[in-house]
Protein backbone atom coordinates (compact mmCIF):
# COMPACT_ATOMS: atom_id res chain seq x y z
CA UNK A 1 0.00 0.00 0.00
CA UNK A 2 2.79 2.47 1.02
CA UNK A 3 4.65 1.53 -2.13
CA UNK A 4 1.75 2.06 -4.48
CA UNK A 5 1.02 5.29 -2.88
CA UNK A 6 4.88 6.38 -2.99
CA UNK A 7 4.63 5.73 -6.55
CA UNK A 8 1.55 8.22 -7.15
CA UNK A 9 3.59 10.59 -5.48
CA UNK A 10 6.46 10.28 -7.48
CA UNK A 11 4.33 10.22 -10.79
CA UNK A 12 2.34 13.53 -9.65
CA UNK A 13 4.87 15.80 -7.42
CA UNK A 14 6.01 17.55 -10.72
CA UNK A 15 2.57 17.76 -12.07
CA UNK A 16 2.13 21.40 -12.70
CA UNK A 17 -2.05 21.24 -12.63
CA UNK A 18 -1.63 19.11 -9.21
CA UNK A 19 0.90 21.45 -7.64
CA UNK A 20 -1.44 24.40 -8.56
CA UNK A 21 -4.53 23.22 -7.18
CA UNK A 22 -2.74 21.22 -4.23
CA UNK A 23 -1.07 24.94 -3.29
CA UNK A 24 -4.87 26.75 -4.44
CA UNK A 25 -6.68 24.40 -1.98
CA UNK A 26 -4.41 24.84 1.26
CA UNK A 27 -4.12 28.83 0.54
CA UNK A 28 -7.68 29.51 0.00
CA UNK A 29 -8.92 26.88 2.87
CA UNK A 30 -8.10 29.44 5.67
CA UNK A 31 -8.21 32.38 3.65
CA UNK A 32 -11.87 32.66 1.76
CA UNK A 33 -13.94 32.80 4.95
CA UNK A 34 -11.35 35.12 6.24
CA UNK A 35 -12.00 37.63 3.30
CA UNK A 36 -16.05 37.87 4.27
CA UNK A 37 -14.79 39.70 7.10
CA UNK A 38 -13.85 42.82 5.44
CA UNK A 39 -16.66 41.97 2.94
CA UNK A 40 -19.22 41.19 5.34
CA UNK A 41 -19.04 43.94 7.66
CA UNK A 42 -22.56 44.34 8.82
CA UNK A 43 -24.30 41.58 8.19
CA UNK A 44 -28.08 41.32 7.70
CA UNK A 45 -30.08 39.59 10.06
CA UNK A 46 -30.85 36.61 11.48
CA UNK A 47 -26.41 37.12 11.34
CA UNK A 48 -25.90 38.93 14.88
CA UNK A 49 -22.45 39.87 13.49
CA UNK A 50 -19.62 38.41 11.14
CA UNK A 51 -18.08 36.79 14.32
CA UNK A 52 -20.75 34.09 14.08
CA UNK A 53 -18.76 33.04 11.12
CA UNK A 54 -15.18 32.46 12.98
CA UNK A 55 -16.17 31.73 16.50
CA UNK A 56 -16.94 28.28 18.14
CA UNK A 57 -19.01 26.07 17.78
CA UNK A 58 -20.29 27.64 14.27
CA UNK A 59 -17.00 28.38 12.44
CA UNK A 60 -17.21 24.34 12.41
CA UNK A 61 -20.24 24.69 9.99
CA UNK A 62 -18.99 27.33 8.23
CA UNK A 63 -16.06 26.91 7.61
CA UNK A 64 -17.04 23.45 6.82
CA UNK A 65 -19.49 25.29 4.10
CA UNK A 66 -17.00 27.04 2.36
CA UNK A 67 -14.96 23.52 2.33
CA UNK A 68 -18.05 22.00 0.98
CA UNK A 69 -17.19 24.24 -2.40
CA UNK A 70 -13.13 23.68 -2.31
CA UNK A 71 -13.49 20.51 -2.31
CA UNK A 72 -16.12 19.85 -4.91
CA UNK A 73 -14.09 22.28 -7.22
CA UNK A 74 -10.69 21.73 -6.30
CA UNK A 75 -10.24 18.36 -4.76
CA UNK A 76 -12.77 16.99 -7.45
CA UNK A 77 -10.95 18.31 -10.77
CA UNK A 78 -7.79 17.24 -9.29
CA UNK A 79 -8.97 13.28 -9.33
CA UNK A 80 -10.33 14.02 -12.93
CA UNK A 81 -7.22 15.29 -13.94
CA UNK A 82 -5.10 12.39 -12.33
CA UNK A 83 -6.89 9.69 -13.96
CA UNK A 84 -7.94 10.97 -17.40
CA UNK A 85 -4.37 12.70 -17.43
CA UNK A 86 -3.22 9.08 -17.13
CA UNK A 87 -5.64 7.64 -19.78
CA UNK A 88 -4.60 10.55 -22.06
CA UNK A 89 -0.43 9.63 -21.55
CA UNK A 90 -1.59 6.41 -22.09
CA UNK A 91 0.51 6.00 -19.11
CA UNK A 92 -2.32 3.92 -17.35
CA UNK A 93 -2.25 1.71 -20.01
CA UNK A 94 1.83 1.55 -19.84
CA UNK A 95 1.36 0.97 -15.48
CA UNK A 96 -0.65 -2.01 -16.27
CA UNK A 97 1.47 -3.58 -19.21
CA UNK A 98 4.90 -2.79 -17.24
CA UNK A 99 3.41 -4.71 -13.82
CA UNK A 100 0.88 -3.62 -12.22
CA UNK A 101 -2.79 -5.47 -12.28
CA UNK A 102 -6.00 -3.76 -13.04
CA UNK A 103 -6.96 -4.06 -8.88
CA UNK A 104 -3.19 -2.61 -7.68
CA UNK A 105 -4.03 0.19 -10.51
CA UNK A 106 -6.97 1.25 -8.67
CA UNK A 107 -6.55 0.65 -5.56
CA UNK A 108 -3.45 2.88 -6.08
CA UNK A 109 -6.05 5.61 -7.30
CA UNK A 110 -8.24 4.88 -4.18
CA UNK A 111 -5.29 5.46 -1.62
CA UNK A 112 -4.81 8.59 -3.41
CA UNK A 113 -8.39 9.73 -2.77
CA UNK A 114 -8.21 9.01 1.34
CA UNK A 115 -5.13 10.99 1.40
CA UNK A 116 -6.46 13.68 -0.21
CA UNK A 117 -9.26 13.57 1.95
CA UNK A 118 -7.43 12.88 4.82
CA UNK A 119 -5.26 15.85 4.12
CA UNK A 120 -8.28 18.32 3.39
CA UNK A 121 -9.70 16.96 6.61
CA UNK A 122 -6.75 18.06 8.52
CA UNK A 123 -6.71 21.05 6.92
CA UNK A 124 -10.19 21.80 7.76
CA UNK A 125 -9.53 20.76 11.47
CA UNK A 126 -6.68 22.67 11.52
CA UNK A 127 -8.07 25.94 10.11
CA UNK A 128 -11.61 25.43 11.87
CA UNK A 129 -9.44 25.43 15.47
CA UNK A 130 -7.24 28.57 14.96
CA UNK A 131 -9.84 30.91 13.31
CA UNK A 132 -12.22 29.31 16.49
CA UNK A 133 -9.56 30.21 19.11
CA UNK A 134 -8.77 33.58 17.87
CA UNK A 135 -12.38 34.95 17.54
CA UNK A 136 -13.90 32.91 20.48
CA UNK A 137 -13.77 34.81 23.79
CA UNK A 138 -12.98 32.35 26.78
CA UNK A 139 -12.03 29.10 25.81
CA UNK A 140 -14.23 26.36 26.84
CA UNK A 141 -13.06 22.72 25.69
CA UNK A 142 -17.23 21.65 25.20
CA UNK A 143 -18.00 24.82 22.84
CA UNK A 144 -14.92 24.13 20.85
CA UNK A 145 -16.35 20.60 20.25
CA UNK A 146 -19.50 20.78 20.07
CA UNK A 147 -19.61 20.22 16.86
CA UNK A 148 -21.82 16.82 15.52
CA UNK A 149 -18.60 14.87 14.29
CA UNK A 150 -17.96 17.98 12.37
CA UNK A 151 -14.35 16.29 10.90
CA UNK A 152 -15.86 13.07 10.31
CA UNK A 153 -18.53 14.56 8.45
CA UNK A 154 -15.89 16.47 6.35
CA UNK A 155 -13.81 13.25 5.47
CA UNK A 156 -16.85 11.40 4.27
CA UNK A 157 -17.66 14.45 2.22
CA UNK A 158 -14.37 14.35 0.69
CA UNK A 159 -14.60 11.01 0.21
CA UNK A 160 -18.02 11.46 -1.65
CA UNK A 161 -17.10 14.05 -3.77
CA UNK A 162 -13.85 12.32 -5.25
CA UNK A 163 -15.45 8.91 -5.44
CA UNK A 164 -17.95 10.63 -7.54
CA UNK A 165 -15.50 12.38 -9.91
CA UNK A 166 -13.39 8.87 -9.69
CA UNK A 167 -16.37 7.12 -11.01
CA UNK A 168 -17.45 9.90 -14.08
CA UNK A 169 -13.48 9.84 -14.77
CA UNK A 170 -13.54 5.92 -15.28
CA UNK A 171 -16.84 6.26 -17.33
CA UNK A 172 -16.00 8.79 -19.86
CA UNK A 173 -11.96 8.62 -19.69
CA UNK A 174 -11.98 11.84 -21.59
CA UNK A 175 -10.43 14.81 -19.46
CA UNK A 176 -12.97 17.37 -20.99
CA UNK A 177 -15.86 15.21 -20.98
CA UNK A 178 -15.88 13.98 -17.44
CA UNK A 179 -15.23 17.58 -16.13
CA UNK A 180 -18.30 18.46 -18.19
CA UNK A 181 -20.07 16.03 -16.77
CA UNK A 182 -19.01 16.04 -13.06
CA UNK A 183 -19.86 20.04 -12.69
CA UNK A 184 -22.71 19.74 -14.66
CA UNK A 185 -24.51 17.00 -12.72
CA UNK A 186 -23.44 18.16 -10.06
CA UNK A 187 -24.89 22.10 -10.71
CA UNK A 188 -27.01 22.31 -13.22
CA UNK A 189 -28.71 18.58 -13.32
CA UNK A 190 -29.29 17.36 -10.39
CA UNK A 191 -30.52 20.52 -9.27
CA UNK A 192 -33.14 20.12 -12.07
CA UNK A 193 -34.11 16.75 -11.12
CA UNK A 194 -34.63 18.34 -7.54
CA UNK A 195 -36.58 21.13 -8.39
CA UNK A 196 -38.57 18.83 -10.72
CA UNK A 197 -39.03 16.22 -7.59
CA UNK A 198 -40.05 19.13 -5.32
CA UNK A 199 -42.76 20.00 -7.80
CA UNK A 200 -44.45 16.91 -8.76
CA UNK A 201 -44.14 14.72 -5.74
CA UNK A 202 -44.25 18.05 -2.88
CA UNK A 203 -42.00 16.16 -0.75
CA UNK A 204 -38.77 15.50 0.84
CA UNK A 205 -37.83 12.86 -1.33
CA UNK A 206 -35.08 15.17 -3.51
CA UNK A 207 -33.04 15.72 -0.26
CA UNK A 208 -32.03 11.64 -0.93
CA UNK A 209 -30.22 12.49 -4.37
CA UNK A 210 -26.75 11.44 -4.26
CA UNK A 211 -24.71 14.93 -5.11
CA UNK A 212 -27.41 16.58 -2.32
CA UNK A 213 -27.03 13.75 0.16
CA UNK A 214 -23.32 14.49 0.05
CA UNK A 215 -23.36 18.09 0.09
CA UNK A 216 -25.78 18.16 3.18
CA UNK A 217 -23.00 16.98 5.49
CA UNK A 218 -21.75 20.47 5.38
CA UNK A 219 -24.80 22.24 4.37
CA UNK A 220 -25.31 25.73 4.23
CA UNK A 221 -26.18 26.28 7.74
CA UNK A 222 -28.90 28.42 7.57
CA UNK A 223 -30.59 25.66 6.12
CA UNK A 224 -30.05 23.07 8.69
CA UNK A 225 -31.46 25.77 11.34
CA UNK A 226 -34.66 26.78 8.88
CA UNK A 227 -35.20 23.15 8.34
CA UNK A 228 -37.68 22.63 11.16
CA UNK A 229 -39.37 25.93 10.40
CA UNK A 230 -40.28 24.74 6.60
CA UNK A 231 -41.09 21.47 7.83
CA UNK A 232 -43.97 22.84 10.01
CA UNK A 233 -44.51 25.77 7.90
CA UNK A 234 -44.73 23.80 4.00
CA UNK A 235 -44.29 20.33 4.57
CA UNK A 236 -41.33 20.13 3.18
CA UNK A 237 -37.55 19.54 4.75
CA UNK A 238 -34.39 20.98 2.94
CA UNK A 239 -32.25 18.53 4.11
CA UNK A 240 -32.16 15.18 6.10
CA UNK A 241 -31.73 14.27 9.45
CA UNK A 242 -27.93 14.49 10.11
CA UNK A 243 -27.47 10.51 11.33
CA UNK A 244 -29.68 9.49 7.81
CA UNK A 245 -27.21 12.27 5.60
CA UNK A 246 -24.24 10.78 7.14
CA UNK A 247 -25.38 6.62 6.27
CA UNK A 248 -26.65 7.78 2.81
CA UNK A 249 -23.75 9.51 1.85
CA UNK A 250 -21.29 6.74 3.37
CA UNK A 251 -23.96 4.17 1.35
CA UNK A 252 -23.45 6.61 -2.33
CA UNK A 253 -19.61 6.37 -1.40
CA UNK A 254 -19.24 3.19 -1.50
CA UNK A 255 -21.58 2.64 -4.59
CA UNK A 256 -19.37 5.00 -6.60
CA UNK A 257 -16.86 2.94 -6.04
CA UNK A 258 -17.91 -0.25 -6.61
CA UNK A 259 -19.49 0.93 -10.09
CA UNK A 260 -15.97 2.62 -10.93
CA UNK A 261 -14.52 -0.73 -10.13
CA UNK A 262 -16.95 -2.93 -11.88
CA UNK A 263 -16.29 -0.65 -15.03
CA UNK A 264 -12.58 -0.19 -14.71
CA UNK A 265 -11.94 -4.12 -14.50
CA UNK A 266 -14.43 -4.75 -17.22
CA UNK A 267 -12.77 -1.99 -19.51
CA UNK A 268 -10.17 -2.08 -22.05
CA UNK A 269 -7.60 -0.65 -20.61
CA UNK B 1 9.88 -25.18 -22.78
CA UNK B 2 7.51 -22.30 -23.96
CA UNK B 3 7.14 -19.02 -22.57
CA UNK B 4 4.05 -18.25 -24.14
CA UNK B 5 0.55 -20.93 -25.19
CA UNK B 6 -2.16 -18.91 -26.85
CA UNK B 7 -5.00 -21.38 -27.48
CA UNK B 8 -7.82 -20.30 -30.11
CA UNK B 9 -7.65 -16.02 -29.16
CA UNK B 10 -10.82 -14.29 -30.46
CA UNK B 11 -11.28 -10.73 -30.53
CA UNK B 12 -14.26 -9.09 -31.95
CA UNK B 13 -15.20 -5.08 -32.31
CA UNK B 14 -18.69 -5.39 -32.84
CA UNK B 15 -19.09 -6.82 -36.65
CA UNK B 16 -15.88 -6.95 -37.19
CA UNK B 17 -13.09 -9.90 -36.26
CA UNK B 18 -9.51 -8.87 -35.56
CA UNK B 19 -8.41 -12.06 -34.14
CA UNK B 20 -10.02 -15.12 -35.49
CA UNK B 21 -8.66 -18.42 -33.46
CA UNK B 22 -5.24 -17.86 -33.26
CA UNK B 23 -3.03 -20.44 -31.76
CA UNK B 24 0.59 -19.73 -31.07
CA UNK B 25 3.26 -20.96 -29.14
CA UNK B 26 6.37 -19.25 -28.43
CA UNK B 27 9.52 -21.20 -26.93
CA UNK B 28 12.26 -19.74 -24.68
CA UNK B 29 15.11 -17.91 -26.36
CA UNK B 30 13.13 -17.36 -29.30
CA UNK B 31 13.34 -14.33 -31.51
CA UNK B 32 9.69 -13.80 -32.74
CA UNK B 33 8.49 -11.68 -35.69
CA UNK B 34 5.07 -10.95 -35.63
CA UNK B 35 4.24 -9.86 -39.40
CA UNK B 36 1.13 -8.59 -40.91
CA UNK B 37 -0.31 -5.78 -42.85
CA UNK B 38 -1.81 -2.73 -41.22
CA UNK B 39 -5.19 -4.29 -39.36
CA UNK B 40 -3.70 -7.89 -39.24
CA UNK B 41 -4.37 -7.93 -35.59
CA UNK B 42 -0.99 -7.94 -34.26
CA UNK B 43 -1.26 -5.30 -32.10
CA UNK B 44 -4.94 -6.94 -30.45
CA UNK B 45 -2.93 -10.01 -30.42
CA UNK B 46 -0.21 -8.11 -28.24
CA UNK B 47 -2.51 -5.99 -26.39
CA UNK B 48 -4.23 -8.90 -25.29
CA UNK B 49 -1.63 -11.34 -24.00
CA UNK B 50 -0.46 -7.90 -21.87
CA UNK B 51 -3.15 -7.63 -20.19
CA UNK B 52 -4.53 -4.62 -21.49
CA UNK B 53 -7.23 -5.79 -24.07
CA UNK B 54 -10.34 -8.58 -23.22
CA UNK B 55 -10.17 -11.33 -25.72
CA UNK B 56 -14.04 -12.12 -26.89
CA UNK B 57 -12.89 -16.02 -26.41
CA UNK B 58 -9.48 -18.48 -26.34
CA UNK B 59 -7.15 -17.77 -23.61
CA UNK B 60 -3.27 -17.88 -23.59
CA UNK B 61 -0.64 -18.79 -20.62
CA UNK B 62 2.56 -17.22 -19.98
CA UNK B 63 5.45 -19.47 -18.55
CA UNK B 64 3.48 -22.43 -17.51
CA UNK B 65 0.84 -20.19 -15.34
CA UNK B 66 4.02 -19.36 -12.70
CA UNK B 67 3.70 -16.46 -12.26
CA UNK B 68 0.05 -16.28 -12.12
CA UNK B 69 -1.41 -12.83 -12.75
CA UNK B 70 1.80 -11.20 -12.12
CA UNK B 71 3.38 -12.75 -14.91
CA UNK B 72 3.82 -8.89 -16.82
CA UNK B 73 6.71 -8.07 -14.13
CA UNK B 74 8.86 -10.62 -16.33
CA UNK B 75 8.02 -9.06 -19.39
CA UNK B 76 9.20 -5.70 -20.70
CA UNK B 77 7.20 -4.46 -23.84
CA UNK B 78 6.58 -1.38 -25.81
CA UNK B 79 3.10 -1.15 -27.62
CA UNK B 80 2.16 1.29 -30.36
CA UNK B 81 3.63 4.65 -28.82
CA UNK B 82 6.49 5.43 -26.35
CA UNK B 83 3.91 6.03 -23.03
CA UNK B 84 5.76 7.95 -20.51
CA UNK B 85 4.42 11.36 -18.27
CA UNK B 86 5.54 14.14 -20.43
CA UNK B 87 6.75 16.82 -17.30
CA UNK B 88 9.08 14.18 -16.20
CA UNK B 89 12.53 13.29 -16.98
CA UNK B 90 13.97 9.99 -18.57
CA UNK B 91 15.62 9.11 -15.46
CA UNK B 92 12.27 9.52 -13.18
CA UNK B 93 9.71 8.10 -15.74
CA UNK B 94 12.27 4.96 -15.47
CA UNK B 95 11.86 5.05 -11.52
CA UNK B 96 8.67 4.74 -11.79
CA UNK B 97 8.56 1.57 -13.92
CA UNK B 98 11.69 0.33 -11.15
CA UNK B 99 8.73 1.00 -8.69
CA UNK B 100 5.98 -0.80 -10.67
CA UNK B 101 8.26 -3.88 -11.31
CA UNK B 102 10.14 -3.81 -7.61
CA UNK B 103 13.15 -3.86 -8.97
CA UNK B 104 15.53 -1.02 -7.51
CA UNK B 105 19.11 -2.92 -8.41
CA UNK B 106 18.61 -1.57 -12.01
CA UNK B 107 21.63 0.48 -13.14
CA UNK B 108 19.26 3.66 -14.52
CA UNK B 109 22.23 5.36 -15.88
CA UNK B 110 23.34 2.52 -17.23
CA UNK B 111 20.60 1.74 -19.24
CA UNK B 112 20.12 5.07 -20.29
CA UNK B 113 24.02 4.95 -21.83
CA UNK B 114 22.99 1.47 -23.91
CA UNK B 115 20.38 3.37 -25.34
CA UNK B 116 22.44 6.50 -25.59
CA UNK B 117 20.44 8.96 -23.63
CA UNK B 118 22.91 9.10 -20.98
CA UNK B 119 23.45 12.95 -22.59
CA UNK B 120 19.81 13.94 -21.99
CA UNK B 121 18.59 11.98 -18.62
CA UNK B 122 17.52 15.16 -17.03
CA UNK B 123 15.35 16.43 -20.18
CA UNK B 124 11.48 16.27 -19.58
CA UNK B 125 10.13 13.64 -21.79
CA UNK B 126 8.35 15.65 -23.86
CA UNK B 127 11.06 17.27 -25.45
CA UNK B 128 12.24 14.50 -26.87
CA UNK B 129 12.45 13.40 -30.56
CA UNK B 130 10.66 10.52 -31.77
CA UNK B 131 14.00 8.41 -31.82
CA UNK B 132 14.72 9.77 -28.27
CA UNK B 133 11.43 8.50 -27.18
CA UNK B 134 11.62 4.86 -28.60
CA UNK B 135 14.84 4.47 -26.92
CA UNK B 136 13.55 5.26 -24.12
CA UNK B 137 10.85 3.10 -24.48
CA UNK B 138 13.58 0.43 -25.19
CA UNK B 139 15.54 0.94 -22.11
CA UNK B 140 12.19 1.08 -19.64
CA UNK B 141 11.49 -2.51 -21.63
CA UNK B 142 14.69 -3.67 -20.02
CA UNK B 143 13.88 -2.41 -16.07
CA UNK B 144 14.63 -5.51 -13.97
CA UNK B 145 16.32 -8.01 -16.38
CA UNK B 146 12.67 -9.57 -17.89
CA UNK B 147 12.50 -13.22 -19.47
CA UNK B 148 10.31 -11.70 -22.55
CA UNK B 149 10.67 -8.58 -24.32
CA UNK B 150 7.99 -7.24 -26.62
CA UNK B 151 8.65 -4.79 -29.56
CA UNK B 152 5.40 -3.16 -31.22
CA UNK B 153 6.36 -1.08 -34.50
CA UNK B 154 9.25 -0.43 -32.67
CA UNK B 155 10.53 1.79 -35.61
CA UNK B 156 7.53 3.16 -36.78
CA UNK B 157 7.56 7.55 -37.90
CA UNK B 158 11.67 7.14 -36.91
CA UNK B 159 13.61 8.75 -39.39
CA UNK B 160 16.81 6.77 -41.52
CA UNK B 161 19.10 7.55 -38.35
CA UNK B 162 16.95 7.15 -36.04
CA UNK B 163 15.77 3.57 -37.44
CA UNK B 164 19.61 2.76 -38.04
CA UNK B 165 19.90 3.48 -33.85
CA UNK B 166 17.29 1.76 -32.97
CA UNK B 167 18.04 -1.63 -34.96
CA UNK B 168 20.95 -1.38 -33.49
CA UNK B 169 19.60 -1.48 -30.16
CA UNK B 170 17.45 -4.06 -31.00
CA UNK B 171 19.94 -6.40 -32.50
CA UNK B 172 21.69 -6.31 -28.95
CA UNK B 173 18.59 -7.11 -26.84
CA UNK B 174 18.36 -9.83 -29.54
CA UNK B 175 21.63 -11.03 -28.53
CA UNK B 176 21.53 -11.17 -25.31
CA UNK B 177 19.60 -14.64 -24.98
CA UNK B 178 16.07 -13.08 -23.90
CA UNK B 179 12.83 -14.13 -25.69
CA UNK B 180 11.89 -11.44 -28.21
CA UNK B 181 8.37 -10.73 -29.61
CA UNK B 182 8.59 -8.24 -32.67
CA UNK B 183 5.46 -6.74 -34.13
CA UNK B 184 6.92 -5.03 -37.84
CA UNK B 185 6.80 -3.94 -40.92
CA UNK B 186 10.50 -3.76 -41.48
CA UNK B 187 10.76 -7.49 -42.63
CA UNK B 188 14.53 -6.98 -43.58
CA UNK B 189 14.95 -6.49 -40.35
CA UNK B 190 13.13 -9.26 -38.73
CA UNK B 191 14.91 -11.61 -41.35
CA UNK B 192 17.88 -10.65 -40.54
CA UNK B 193 17.35 -10.60 -36.13
CA UNK B 194 14.60 -13.29 -35.83
CA UNK B 195 14.65 -16.75 -35.24
CA UNK B 196 10.75 -17.62 -36.03
CA UNK B 197 7.89 -15.49 -37.54
CA UNK B 198 3.97 -15.67 -37.50
CA UNK B 199 2.61 -14.10 -40.43
CA UNK B 200 -1.35 -12.52 -39.67
CA UNK B 201 -3.52 -11.47 -42.25
CA UNK B 202 -7.42 -10.39 -41.14
CA UNK B 203 -6.90 -11.87 -37.79
CA UNK B 204 -5.86 -15.48 -38.86
CA UNK B 205 -2.49 -17.02 -38.84
CA UNK B 206 -1.42 -18.23 -42.09
CA UNK B 207 2.15 -19.76 -41.42
CA UNK B 208 4.23 -20.35 -38.16
CA UNK B 209 7.76 -21.72 -37.88
CA UNK B 210 11.43 -21.04 -38.21
CA UNK B 211 12.33 -18.22 -40.69
CA UNK B 212 14.08 -20.83 -42.72
CA UNK B 213 11.01 -22.75 -42.48
CA UNK B 214 8.88 -20.46 -44.19
CA UNK B 215 11.61 -19.40 -46.55
CA UNK B 216 11.35 -21.51 -49.71
CA UNK B 217 14.31 -23.08 -51.55
CA UNK B 218 13.60 -21.43 -54.66
CA UNK B 219 15.70 -18.53 -56.19
CA UNK B 220 15.42 -15.39 -57.60
CA UNK B 221 17.40 -14.82 -61.26
CA UNK B 222 18.18 -11.54 -62.36
CA UNK B 223 19.01 -11.44 -66.22
CA UNK B 224 19.72 -8.79 -68.55
CA UNK B 225 21.40 -8.69 -72.09
CA UNK B 226 21.07 -6.38 -74.98
CA UNK B 227 18.78 -8.53 -76.83
CA UNK B 228 15.78 -8.18 -74.49
CA UNK B 229 12.87 -9.90 -76.27
CA UNK B 230 15.11 -12.92 -77.55
CA UNK B 231 16.16 -13.21 -73.68
CA UNK B 232 12.56 -12.97 -72.51
CA UNK B 233 11.30 -15.49 -75.04
CA UNK B 234 14.11 -17.82 -74.10
CA UNK B 235 13.64 -17.94 -70.42
CA UNK B 236 9.71 -17.96 -70.90
CA UNK B 237 9.89 -21.24 -72.78
CA UNK B 238 12.14 -22.85 -70.07
CA UNK B 239 9.91 -25.62 -68.17
CA UNK B 240 11.69 -25.24 -64.84
CA UNK B 241 11.35 -21.66 -65.02
CA UNK B 242 8.70 -19.88 -63.93
CA UNK B 243 6.93 -16.08 -62.93
CA UNK B 244 9.11 -14.58 -65.46
CA UNK B 245 8.52 -10.84 -64.70
CA UNK B 246 9.45 -8.31 -67.69
CA UNK B 247 10.50 -5.18 -66.42
CA UNK B 248 11.87 -1.82 -67.88
CA UNK B 249 16.01 -3.17 -68.32
CA UNK B 250 15.80 -6.53 -66.91
CA UNK B 251 14.09 -9.48 -66.50
CA UNK B 252 13.43 -11.24 -63.17
CA UNK B 253 12.44 -14.95 -62.97
CA UNK B 254 12.01 -17.68 -60.11
CA UNK B 255 13.54 -21.46 -60.22
CA UNK B 256 14.08 -23.93 -57.70
CA UNK B 257 17.26 -24.38 -56.15
CA UNK B 258 18.16 -28.01 -58.54
CA UNK B 259 19.38 -25.37 -60.72
CA UNK B 260 22.55 -22.75 -60.82
CA UNK B 261 22.73 -18.85 -62.13
CA UNK B 262 25.97 -21.03 -64.46
CA UNK B 263 23.23 -23.55 -65.57
CA UNK B 264 21.35 -20.08 -66.69
CA UNK B 265 24.43 -18.79 -68.04
CA UNK B 266 25.25 -21.71 -69.98
CA UNK B 267 22.25 -22.36 -71.52
CA UNK B 268 22.03 -18.41 -72.76
CA UNK B 269 25.11 -18.77 -74.48
CA UNK B 270 24.58 -21.84 -76.15
CA UNK B 271 21.63 -19.70 -78.13
CA UNK B 272 23.63 -16.82 -78.45
CA UNK B 273 22.52 -14.63 -75.76
CA UNK B 274 25.57 -12.52 -74.07
CA UNK B 275 24.30 -11.41 -70.50
CA UNK B 276 25.51 -8.00 -68.97
CA UNK B 277 23.57 -8.83 -65.76
CA UNK B 278 23.18 -11.79 -63.78
CA UNK B 279 22.73 -11.81 -60.16
CA UNK B 280 20.92 -14.98 -58.15
CA UNK B 281 19.61 -15.15 -54.43
CA UNK B 282 17.77 -16.73 -52.22
CA UNK B 283 14.00 -15.65 -51.91
CA UNK B 284 13.31 -12.78 -49.40
CA UNK B 285 11.38 -12.39 -46.55
CA UNK B 286 9.20 -10.32 -47.69
CA UNK B 287 8.91 -12.01 -51.30
CA UNK B 288 7.17 -14.93 -49.10
CA UNK B 289 5.09 -12.56 -46.64
CA UNK B 290 3.92 -10.60 -50.13
CA UNK B 291 2.69 -14.46 -51.41
CA UNK B 292 1.59 -15.60 -48.38
CA UNK B 293 -0.31 -12.51 -48.07
CA UNK B 294 -2.05 -12.53 -50.91
CA UNK B 295 -3.15 -15.48 -51.64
Amino acid sequence: MLQLLKTEYKKFRYNSTVSLLFILFTVLFPTVILAGKSILKNPSPPFPSNNIFYEFPTVWEYQGYVGNWLVFFIMGFMVLHMFTSEVSYKTMRQNIIAGYTKKEYFISKMIVIVCLAVYATIIYTLSCLVLGMIHTTGFDMELVFDNNWASTRFFIMCMGYMCFAFLVANVLRSGGLSMFLYFAFALILEPIIKGAMLYYLKNSAMNYLPLNTIEDLMCMPLFRTSSDFLQTEAGVSVVNDLNVTIGLSIVYTVLFVVLAWVKFKKSDV
Amino acid sequence: MSVLKINGLTKQYGPITALNQLNLTIEAGNIYGLLGPNGSGKTTTLGIILGILSQTSGDFEWFGGKYGDKYRMRIGAILETPNFYPYLNAAKNLQIIQDIKHSYDDDIDGLLEKVNLAHRKKSKFRAYSLGMKQRLAIAATLIGDPDVVIFDEPTNGLDPEGIAEVRKILKKVADSGKTVIMASHLLDEVEKICSHVAIIKEGQLLATGPVGSILSNDITVEVSATDMDKLFKIVSDVSWIYDVKREKEMIEFQMDDNHTAQEINFMLYKENVILNHLVSRKRKLEEEFLEITNK
